[in-house]
């Protein structure tokens, strides 16, 4: 079998050839065996895929791997591509089910599991994780703080809140675009970045 | 309007100015509401505002590896399944070992009552022996066994254990609620059969050779 490999630098012409072709295009002509075309929605990509990811795990390094994982699925299910949904729909799609994949396992590997013993009212498992309530002394260590307390905030949400709310706080994606990445309808998506909402405000009151 | 169905409102526009009148008109008299959408706008912002991670400088290297690897190793993989491939041949084992071991039983346990069924007829029978049996008449035992037939929505099979007994119509069947399976005669005697064994031994009657072990009296009695 021939072992791929596809260019890295490439030359100016191909170059802009290549960032004024669409996702579609670029995927169409990365199945026709064009590297360049790959190596270009690599680099349209990487960086959100990247960040998405680690906003659902917070863990840098396991976010890399699983957005390299991301993209080597991409170009090994080409061909099964369907050009129903926009191509990021598809590629975030890939990400958040494998991010997923990953906090169930995580939950499953977990010694003492936080989750179960505290539900919401709903009586859905929420993880163990309390306002701080502490005054903020040092004002330089604010904005650090609040980074912070905002990471461990989205980590404490059910992972189907997290999602939604992430694509939609953090990514910035539309209602449409996530109901189709989720595969929810558009109510079920909005009650629950309703829920994670209200939820994050409970969480971080000290930071608003 | 109540204050839960204005924020619930709010949460799903994404500018005051697409909300209802009636939100917004709410909002003007509700200083808890006004709070919540102050502090939802922040919260908000704060999330967009979250430091954003990038990949790291070797991400496309790694990434053309890992491709590599990935295409290298695809067709090794019949070679050396992985643990689910060989899971899953595991289960069809299994199975199949199962569906086997089945099927063994089944065709023990029909073996056993026909060499039940024939010491019983080869012992002889004074009907037996003073009548014809020679090839294409009637068998002496077929003629000289009356087969009384259930009367279906009259007669009922009391049943005890696998033996049974056929009760003329004058019962109750409301009393005595019906008994699945079909209702055959083994060795004079009547007994129920569940439809999946009566199902799994429908020769037994034609391997015997002799007197059937088992007629089929009426598969519908009930």
């Amino acid at each position: 079998m021939e072992v791929l490999s596809y260019p890295v630098e490439l030359g100016d012409r191909v170059v802009s050839n290549i960032e004024a072709l669409s996702d579609h295009e670029l995927l169409a002509a990365t199945r026709d065996g064009d590297g360049a075309a790959f190596q270009e929605i690599v680099r349209r990509y990487r960086n959100p895929i990247t960040n998405f990811i680690y906003r659902m795990i917070d863990d840098y390094e396991k976010a890399v791997d699983l957005a390299q994982e991301t993209f080597v699925r991409v170009y090994t299910s080409t061909d099964r591509y369907r050009a129903d949904y926009s191509f990021s729909t598809y590629i975030y799609r890939i990400a958040s089910n494998l991010a997923i994949s990953e906090l169930r396992q995580r939950k499953r590997r977990r010694l003492i599991p936080l989750f179960s013993f505290f539900t919401d009212e709903k009586g859905e498992a929420v993880e163990m994780d309390f306002a701080d309530e502490r005054p903020l002394q040092d004002t330089a260590l604010i904005e650090d703080e609040r980074r912070r307390a905002v990471s461990r905030a989205i980590k404490s949400l059910p992972e189907k809140y997290r999602v939604a709310v992430i694509l939609r706080d953090v990514e910035g994606l539309s209602y449409e675009r996530i109901t189709e990445i989720l595969g929810l309808s558009e109510g079920t998506v909005k009650s629950r970045i309703n829920r994670a909402r209200n939820l994050l405000r409970e969480k971080l009151r000290n930071y608003l | 309007m109540r204050c839960q169905n204005v924020r619930e409102i709010l949460s799903e526009v994404d500018h005051l100015e697409l909300a209802p009148p009636t939100v917004a008109a709410h909002l003007l008299q509700c200083l808890s509401c006004r709070g919540y959408l102050d502090e939802m706008a922040k919260l908000q912002a704060l999330l967009r505002n979250q430091k954003r991670v990038a990949a790291p400088p070797d991400f496309d290297e790694r990434l053309r590896q890992r491709l590599n690897q990935r295409t290298a190793h695809r067709s090794f993989r019949l070679l050396f399944p992985t643990p689910a491939l060989i899971g899953a041949a595991a289960v069809v084992i299994i199975l199949l070992a199962i569906a086997g071991v089945q099927r063994f039983v089944l065709e023990e346990s029909g073996k056993a009552k026909l060499g039940e069924s024939a010491a019983v007829t080869d012992q002889p029978q004074p009907s037996a022996i003073n009548s014809p049996s020679k090839p294409g008449e009637a068998r002496p035992d077929e003629q000289e066994l009356p087969v009384p037939v259930a009367q279906p929505g009259k007669d009922r099979l009391s049943v005890s254990g696998t033996k049974a007994q056929l009760v003329p119509g004058s019962s109750n069947r409301f009393l005595s609620p019906p008994v699945p399976g079909a209702v055959v005669l083994i060795n004079e005697r009547y007994v129920t059969v569940p439809t999946y064994i009566l199902g799994a031994q429908p020769i037994l009657a034609d391997e015997i050779g002799k007197q059937p072990a088992v007629r089929v009296v009426d598969r519908n009695v009930f």
